[in-house]
């Protein structure tokens, strides 16, 4: 920690003029969620496909703007569709309207077919002061004795946010075509609260005459815009006024 | 031909016509046409059998209507056909055949490539060079050097890299390059700032580069930087190629070049203008735009003031469009514009809307319609119509029941009244009939009433004649009766007759007299004249005598010319004649007197001068002989006057001057000569004095004569007298008889004539009254017949006329009846049951039509909300890979594509998008020339959106025109130099908008974003336009409320100025070492407002008057970059303004942005001599700085600055409008200065 404080310290330094008015230490509040959530595999279709051959097995259906009008699409992707569609051979116009083939119902049926799969478990981290979650920190467990960060905030589960993460997470994988789908959050227990370390810079800039933070995050290794914004937004006014005196 | 491998045999050979394009080359007239054909890679192929890897031209001319082909060339294959070739199929023939008669119209026809390319590249030098000298020294190759340390700047927006490792030539062409670290993806930066002396490079980041470096920084393994200038230049040849694309004609519009650059737009009229359905909600001027834009063939121009709606019409241009299957491209001069227009888009699934460029240049308004993220777009759109569409028709089922049901039991309410009605119209049908059959018997009627009344006033008529001829009868019988009654007969009518004629006789005698008297008069006069004749002549005769014998006395003329006085001897031929030549003669003498003074006078001068001049003999000969060759006259006078100058020379000291004395001698000779050819002339006087007795005796002879005469007259006269005497009294005496006999006897009476025709008169009257009498008695009887006639006739009118009014009166009374049987139909006829009958028969077909849809729908809507309820399960549960699909479909069929005017030429996207129908560039008057032609150069048609009054492009820090002057001054022999000194007077889109017909443009005239008070300030920009800029907002006070209440600001106030003195405590200060600006005093006051508004807004939200959780938007601008530095500063560093949303930067960069509150630092505050205010004159710059503000604006700076010491009169007037304005709306607020 000490190397790392001296690195960020010349760091800093490098621009002239420069000069550290304060320093802290302290640690950032966050939590971890046990998350478990229902998955089902399903080939990849595309909505619009899927849905024409569904409507097309169910009505009777001779012109495009018909169903054009039903689903609020623009007849133009309808008739698109439906030729692509037709040289696929999954459906034919017949005299009462459009009517799968043969192949066309399998495709379907495929198409609709979800294989249910066993529920997964994912370990999730909350930051209330980011208001964001992640899969993965990096892993940097701060000393008991460093203060917590004073505008830390009381965490909030958003199932939404969690589900949006491990979809995007999951739909990544792929095989033959085929695709997992998050479908739900089945289960969210808070595991344990973490403390990240960070430190904290108060700098001068002589020439500019501007007060301004730097928050060095240890678990992104990054200087934390949300941190630092969220200090100098609170305290550079009063930084300036301690300095007058 | 042979050179590539072809034979000419191979043209002829040719079974099927070549297609190739043909272009004709320029030529004058009267030579002959000269063409290029173009063959296409297949052709080619086809004539050389082999590949070229080129394409064949055939040059050729026409001679004869022939086509002699000259040479051939190759051409590079794959080349695009440019506006000036045609295609055509071309079937060549061995005979000597002429070329068809039409194919060589159209060749005429065709535009010559080249003339048309001289044309244009004329117009376009400037730019063309303007993009050179840009190009010029860009062409820098990549540089890498390591670098020993980056630092970071307060905010991570620039970085400062330093210890690099360059040549000295290198540092100096950093600035502007762009910037890589090896480590980071992508390009960093640009090169804000270069010092070689201290070997740092400052780096502007790009905020993508900022997440990296956030983290990476620190940790870079290899520390090497990398400079390159690639961007620019790439970006700076599109422009170039763009220029050279219209010379080649290969604009999609082939007339753009000379839309563009000729001075007056040659636009095709606009098509008919069609009813268009409007989605926005437009006002006047923006409904006209959109028309126009549609209506318009090539180009059309709109003029959006500040706050006018321009991306509202731009939104429904495009909307428009898409309805048409139009495809259109909406560009502009940066991405974040280009963004704006796109995010203000209507939502419509018409609308597919493509943002293609850098993604990491997209701003978030943009980032929608990204390639990647419009799968997502249109679900969303999707899932939000078909949900919306699906909740509304949720509880439709039911509704659809009740709705059936009631609309059921309506129509069967409706039938009987429509029943009823259709009864009433029917009764309405019958009355109608009787009553036109009443009305036509009555018409009828009254015919015979007319006719029996005319009859009956006939009748009545001959009755009233009847009564008065038989009154007549009577009288003329009574006269009758009393004539034959008077006891008058034969013989008393002829003893009148005679007593009458008698008198009449009388009567003439007396008048006979009277005439005769007259007569008498007039002789008696004549006697008395010719003896008084008589007497006058006798008197005379014989006076003569005693003057002849005095004339033979006279011995003198002028006793004689008494003498002739005298006696009035009349001036007769002989007379005159005779006294002129007496007194020519006396002339004579005369002048003969005169001649021989002057001689003597002459001869004395010239014996006196021979003596004095001493002359040898011979030489006075000779003097003598020239005076007498000469020819010179001399007058008397001129003599006198040479004798009189001689004497004086003679007296003078000139007398012994020999060679004048010669002279004068000369001279005399030559006067004595000319004296004596005169004298030579006349006679002597005796021989004149001879003559003039002779002519006097003769002239005495000529007296005598006359004198014997009127001697002779006289004594004639007096015999003549005493004969018409003699004979006068003669007659007169014969007269007096006859009138002595005549009158013998007589009674005399006065007036004789008269008397004659009153007697005559009697007479006449006596005839008359004769024949009467000897008729009197048949005429009674014959008068008596008579009344008995017509008193027959009486009595049978006075039947016919009982009989008539008989007639009229049962006609009447039938009449009456009909009238009183037509008005009980009237209340009938007055009804309209026809309305009501056909209002009835709508609501039924409605009724039925609903009945009918709602019987339809309540069959389809479980289908339809099934599949609906399928489709938004999909929709919702779809991520970006169940999309794919769409994203194709949308990205191929996308009908609104944006981006900006430079990206429009890259060259994937050129594949993609070689043309559109519509191309609309909003912002134009931000970008420059070249660059807004790369977007027009692939449009049909084109629609620029702009303000001329607002600011022309940037170019880095600088305006276009500071760049211009700039290039001109540094390269006085840049050859476009006059072409680009007059584009600089006038920018392309104000040279346009100004030229077009006003059918291609429209301006904006209502804004909606200011103030009416804040428009006021910038009205006077837009005064010289069509249109005045109004205001569009209803009620300004209410809805531009700002809710604010401060010690300074009122909640009335709604445009103010802060007036600082023009003292040196206020005063502008300089950056040391810097060219910008900054005022700490307007600083100051800033900071003072920021505070006061800070706590206004508190109050405003206390008092409901503001969201709770809002923030007052709040924009501080300023001419000046260093004073927004500083402002910035200020609110970063100084102040806590938790319930303002603040945004600082220059007027130039908050072009095109707007904010509740404005404050304007105008920081130049000086006294200076020249009175300059720098930026701040520009009216344009000005016109954006007022026009940002939709609350509020207050303006921070001296007034006396502005309006008084600013140099030129004009900008001086410019901002004392402003000043005008400001307090007429109370907003003056001054601060007190030391100097008052």
């Amino acid at each position: 920690m000490d190397a790392l404080l001296k690195k960020l310290h010349t760091e800093l330094l490098v621009r002239p003029g420069i000069s550290i008015v304060g320093e802290k230490a302290w640690s950032l509040p966050l939590v971890s969620y046990d998350v478990t959530f229902s998955q089902v595999k399903r080939l990849k279709m595309d909505i619009l496909m899927k849905m024409m051959l569904a409507a097309f097995k169910e009505t009777e259906i001779r012109r495009a703007v018909t169903l054009a009008d039903m689903l609020l699409v623009e007849e133009l992707f309808i008739r698109d569709l439906i030729e692509k569609m037709k040289r696929a051979r999954l459906i034919r116009f017949e005299p009462k309207g459009y009517e799968l083939t043969d192949k066309g119902h399998a495709h379907l049926e495929q198409g609709i077919f979800e294989e249910e799969m066993d529920g997964g478990e994912a370990l999730v981290f909350h930051s209330p002061a980011h208001q964001n979650f992640l899969l993965e920190i990096g892993e940097v467990e701060a000393p008991g004795s460093l203060p917590i960060y004073r505008y830390a905030e009381e965490p909030m589960v958003d199932t939404g946010a969690i589900k949006g993460l491990l979809s995007a997470e999951r739909s990544e994988e792929t095989e033959g075509g085929f695709r997992i789908i998050v479908t739900g959050i089945t289960g969210c227990e808070k595991r344990e609260e973490h403390r990240i370390a960070c430190a904290e810079f108060q700098l001068y800039d002589r020439d500019q005459d501007i007060f301004y933070a730097r928050v060095w995050n240890t678990g992104s290794g990054s200087w934390d815009e949300v941190l630092s914004k969220g200090i100098e937004e609170r305290e550079v006014v009063a930084w300036r006024e301690a300095m007058k005196k | 031909m042979r050179g590539f491998g072809v034979s000419e045999q191979a043209l002829f050979a040719g079974d099927r016509p070549f297609a190739a394009l043909i272009e004709r080359y320029p030529s004058e007239t009267g030579e002959p046409l000269s063409v290029a054909l173009l063959f296409g890679a297949d052709e080619t192929a086809r004539l050389t059998k082999k590949e070229l890897g080129g394409s064949l031209v055939l040059h050729g001319v026409f001679t004869d209507d022939q086509l002699l082909a000259t040479n051939v060339t190759q051409r590079k294959a794959g080349q695009a056909r440019t506006n000036w070739q045609q295609e055509g199929a071309f079937l060549f023939s061995r005979g000597r055949r002429t070329a068809a008669r039409e194919f060589l119209k159209m060749v005429e026809r065709m535009t010559p490539a080249k003339e048309r390319s001289d044309y244009v590249k004329k117009r376009i030098t400037g730019w063309e060079g303007y993009l050179k000298i840009q190009e010029r020294g860009m062409d820098i190759p990549d540089m890498r050097s390591s670098y020993s340390k980056l630092a970071f700047n307060h905010d991570f927006s620039r970085i400062t890299v330093s210890g690099c490792q360059l040549k000295s030539d290198e540092w100096k062409q950093l600035r502007g390059l762009s910037v890589k670290l090896d480590g980071i993806d992508g390009d960093v930066g640009t090169v804000l700032k270069a010092q070689a002396k201290a070997r740092t490079v400052e780096v502007e980041l790009q905020p993508y580069a900022i997440e990296q470096l956030r983290k990476k920084a620190s940790a870079l393994q290899s520390r090497h930087i990398v400079f390159s200038n690639f961007a620019a230049l790439s970006q700076i040849r599109r422009l170039r190629r763009g220029f050279q694309d219209l010379e080649k004609g290969f604009a999609t519009n082939p007339d753009l070049d000379r839309i563009l650059f000729e001075e007056k737009p040659p636009v095709k009229p606009l098509k008919a203008f069609e009813k268009l359905h409007f989605q926005n909600r437009l006002n006047e001027f923006q409904q006209q735009a959109v028309a126009g834009a549609i209506a318009a063939e090539d180009l059309y121009v709109i003029q959006g003031p500040p706050g006018t709606g321009k991306t509202t019409v731009i939104s429904e241009i495009c909307l428009q469009n898409a309805k048409k299957g139009l495809k259109t491209l909406v560009a502009s001069q940066s991405n974040l514009a280009v963004d704006n227009a796109l995010g203000r888009l209507l939502a419509n699934k018409d609308v597919r809307i493509l943002r293609v460029g850098r993604t990491e240049s997209i701003e978030e308004d943009g980032k929608r319609f990204i390639e990647e993220n419009v799968g997502q777009y249109w679900k969303d759109h999707t899932l939000k119509e078909v949900s919306e569409q699906y909740e509304a028709r949720k509880g439709r089922s039911a509704q659809v029941a009740i709705d059936l049901e009631e609309t059921e039991q309506a129509y069967e309410r409706l039938l009987p009244v429509h029943e009823q009605w259709k009864l009433a119209v029917e009764e309405k049908k019958q009355a109608q009939q009787q009553t036109e059959n009443i009305l036509r018997a009555l018409e009828e009627l009254r015919t015979t009433v007319k006719a029996e009344s005319a009859k009956k006033q006939e009748t009545e008529t001959n009755k009233q004649k009847l009564v008065l001829q038989i009154e007549e009868l009577e009288r003329k019988a009574a006269e009758y009766e009393s004539i034959l009654s008077g006891g008058k007969d034969v013989a008393g009518f002829e003893a009148k007759e005679q007593h009458i004629r008698e008198h009449i006789r009388e009567l003439e005698r007396m008048i006979a007299a009277k005439a005769l008297l007259v007569q008498i008069d007039a002789k008696q006069r004549q006697v008395e004249e010719f003896r008084s004749g008589f007497n006058r002549a006798s008197s005379t005769d014989g006076q003569l005598e005693q003057p002849s014998r005095a004339l033979s006395a006279i011995r003198k003329m002028d006793e004689l010319e008494r003498f002739m006085a005298e006696h009035r001897i009349e001036d007769g031929i002989s007379v005159t004649y005779l006294v002129n030549k007496m007194e020519m003669s006396r002339q004579r003498v005369v002048e003969w007197k005169k001649l021989s003074k002057f001689n003597e006078q002459l001869a004395a001068a010239i014996t006196y001068v021979e003596a004095r001049a001493r002359l040898h003999p011979s030489q006075l000969e000779e003097a003598k002989r020239r005076a007498v060759q000469g020819t010179e006259s001399f007058t008397g006078a001129e003599i006198e006057g040479f004798l009189e100058t001689l004497r004086g020379v003679l007296k003078g000291p000139q007398r012994s001057d020999m060679r004048i004395l010669q002279t004068a001698l000369g001279e005399l000779y030559k006067r004595q000569q000319s004296l004596w050819r005169r004298g030579a002339k006349l006679e002597t006087p005796e021989y004149y004095a001879a003559e003039a007795k002779k002519i006097f005796q003769k002239l005495k002879e000529a007296v005598e004569e006359q004198l014997m005469e009127r001697m002779q007259k006289d004594a004639t006269l007096v015999e003549k007298w005493k004969a018409d005497m003699t004979a006068a009294e003669q007659t007169l005496s014969t007269l007096e008889q006859k009138y002595r006999y005549l009158t013998d006897g007589m009674i005399q009476v006065p007036d004789p004539e008269s008397a004659v025709r009153e007697q005559q008169d009697a007479l006449t009257n006596l005839e008359k009254e004769r024949q009467l009498h000897g008729q009197a008695q048949g005429l009674l009887e014959e008068n008596q017949a008579e009344q008995k006639t017509k008193t027959a006739q009486l009595n049978e009118t006075d039947v016919l006329l009982a009989e008539l009014n008989t007639n009229i009166e049962q006609a009447q009374e039938k009449i009456a009846d009909h009238e009183e049987e037509a008005a009980s139909l009237g209340a009938i006829l007055a009804s309209q049951p026809e309305v009501e009958f056909e209002a009835v028969t709508k609501q039924l077909a409605s009724k039925a039509f609903d009945r009918e849809s709602l019987r339809r729908e309540q069959k389809n809507l479980p289908l339809l909300q099934s599949v609906q309820k399928k489709w938004l399960e999909l929709l919702k549960e779809a991520d970006s890979h169940d999309l794919d699909e769409i994203r194709k479909l949308y990205i191929r069929h996308a009908n609104v594509i944006g981006t900006t005017c430079v990206a429009s030429a890259r060259k994937d996207f050129a594949e993609n998008y070689p043309s559109f129908d519509v191309v609309i560039i909003d912002e134009v008057s931000k970008a420059t020339p070249p660059e807004l032609l790369l977007p027009m150069l692939k449009g049909k048609k084109i629609i620029l959106v702009g303000d001329h009054h607002q600011l022309p492009p940037l170019l880095g820090n600088d305006t276009l025109e500071e760049t211009l002057e700039e290039m001109i001054n540094e390269d006085s022999t840049f050859e476009g130099k006059k072409e680009l000194e007059q584009l600089l007077a006038e920018s392309l889109f104000e040279r346009l908008y100004k030229n077009l017909p006003a059918s291609n443009k429209t301006m904006l005239a209502i804004q909606y974003r200011m103030h009416a008070d804040i428009m006021e300030t910038i009205a006077p920009f837009y005064a010289k336009e069509q249109d005045r800029l109004q205001c569009g907002i209803a009620d300004s006070d209410a809805e531009r409320d700002h809710g604010l209440e401060s010690s300074t600001v009122n909640r009335s106030n709604h445009l103010m100025w802060i007036d600082l003195p023009n003292e040196p405590s206020f005063f502008e200060e300089r950056m040391s070492g810097g060219k910008s600006l900054f005022n700490a005093s307007e600083l100051n006051e800033i900071r003072t407002l920021l505070v006061e508004l800070n706590e206004a807004a508190a109050a405003a939200k206390k008092a409901g008057q503001m969201p709770p959780d809002g923030r007052k938007s709040i924009g501080v601008i300023s001419f000046y970059g260093e004073q927004v530095k500083r402002i910035q500063r200020m609110i970063d560093q100084e102040l806590r303004l938790p319930h303002l949303l603040l945004r600082t930067g220059t007027v130039d960069r908050f072009q095109g942005s707007e904010m509740d509150v404005i404050l304007l630092s105008m920081v130049r505050n000086n006294r200076n001599e020249y009175g300059d205010i720098g930026f701040a004159k520009d009216y344009r710059r000005l016109n954006v700085a007022l026009s940002r503000a939709k609350e509020l604006l207050v303006l921070i700076g001296s007034t006396d600055m502005f309006t008084k010491r600013a140099k030129q009169p004009a900008v001086r007037n410019m901002y004392k409008h402003v000043l005008d304005v400001v307090a007429a709306k109370d907003g003056l607020k001054q601060v007190q200065g030391a100097e008052n």
